[in-house]
């Protein structure tokens, strides 16, 4: 009887031995565990969208115009977009070679919001976009893919809320060739310059 | 004595449940111990931003205009953005905001003003579709927008240690 309350009191111990051990191991499990998580995954898309603030106004449509007249104006162009991206400008649209051999075209960008170029300021490098004929624009740059490419001042990209302002100026020449054309009251036609964003 | 003896089995219940409430006890610091500490806060942080358009020009764009950190219910903030009409005509001008998680859209309250106009009062949920009201702005004229964003007092819950980025989008037509 006296070896049975022994045997019995030494399972007893072994037995707390055993629980009190596994909380002490739980515990410095606890205490030394370690893990690494990747939490909120969440895939969207970017997006690609490019504004002006013309509301719809032509840069330019004059009539009637004589040797030397010239138009100016401005259009502020911005990337509203979240992709990093590419703009490039053309002109789709054909124009009327016989006057536009003999209108000019500028193309300088800078800064500026209004639409008369009150306010415009040249980038102070590269500031000249475009310089030459009409006619010639119209044929170089007729599409996307040989548009011709403009990044805000000393970048190679179009992030968000960056903006461009570009001061546009028609003239027509006064040259004996010009005038002998634009004397028979030809006219470029109606056409549009379009700035076309895409990611890079 | 009798190991049988009603005494003895007694004295044996009572180890074993002494015994299996320390265990538990241990097991319960134990797991305590791997508790990871709050971060003191229980307030709701919010923010709010602004991009450009083609036609309005925003000040500051794409920047923060708006903070405000754990909010409570009765707290708000304020924030003031500038907007410039940077087109040739008249618009009417109106506004949505959208926040980054649906988390607080119905526990914030928003309040948007413009040049005088209540463009938007209620909760932030409201907003998320463009405005019904619009302010007019005139070619060339800068006007303040006036963003609030409050936890209202009777706020009960839903807003702890939640948070809202919110991005002001306008969008405007010519006035005719």
């Amino acid at each position: 009887m006296k070896n049975q309350t022994k045997t019995r009191k030494l399972l007893l111990t072994a037995l707390t031995v055993t629980v009190v051990g596994s909380i002490v191991a739980f515990g410095t499990f606890s205490a030394f565990s370690s893990s690494t998580e990747n939490p909120g995954n969440e895939f969207a898309a970017g997006s690609v969208a490019i504004a002006d603030n013309d509301t719809g106004t032509a840069l330019y449509n004059v009539s009637n115009q004589k040797p030397g007249d010239s138009k100016t104006s401005c259009i502020k162009v911005t990337y509203t977009g979240t992709l990093a991206s590419n703009v490039k400008l053309y002109l789709p649209d054909a124009v009327n070679s016989q006057v536009a051999e003999y209108t000019n075209l500028d193309i300088t960008s800078g800064t500026g919001a209004a639409q008369n170029c009150s306010d415009f300021v040249p980038d102070t490098a590269s500031a000249n976009v475009f310089s030459g004929e009409l006619g010639t624009f119209a044929a170089t740059y007729d599409n996307y893919a040989n548009g011709l490419s403009d990044f805000p001042l000393a970048k190679t990209k179009w992030d968000a809320n960056d903006t461009v302002t570009y001061k546009v100026r028609v003239e027509l020449q006064d040259t004996n060739s010009a005038n002998s054309q634009s004397g028979t009251g030809y006219s470029t036609g109606v056409h549009k310059y379009v700035f076309e964003a895409r990611n890079q | 004595m009798n190991p049988s003896s009603p005494n003895t089995r007694s004295r044996r219940l009572v180890t074993l449940v002494g015994l299996a409430l320390g265990g538990l006890l241990a097991a319960i610091a134990a797991g305590s111990w791997g508790v990871t500490a709050g971060s003191g806060s229980a307030g709701a942080d919010v923010s709010a931003l602004a991009n450009l358009t083609g036609e309005l020009n925003v000040s500051p764009a794409g920047k923060t205009f708006l903070r405000g950190r754990a909010l409570m219910p009765g707290d708000g903030v304020t924030g003031t953005l500038q907007v410039r009409n940077q087109t040739a005509k008249a618009l009417n001008v109106r506004a949505r905001l959208a926040a980054d998680r649906p988390d607080l859209n119905r526990v914030l309250h928003a309040s948007l003003d413009a040049d005088g106009v209540r463009l938007y009062d209620g909760p932030l949920v409201g907003l998320r579709r463009f405005s019904r009201e619009t302010v007019r702005m005139p070619a060339g004229q800068t006007v303040d927008f006036k963003l609030r964003l409050s936890l209202p007092n009777h706020a009960k819950g839903g807003y702890e240690a939640r948070t809202a980025e919110t991005t002001l989008a306008l969008d405007s037509k010519v006035a005719r």
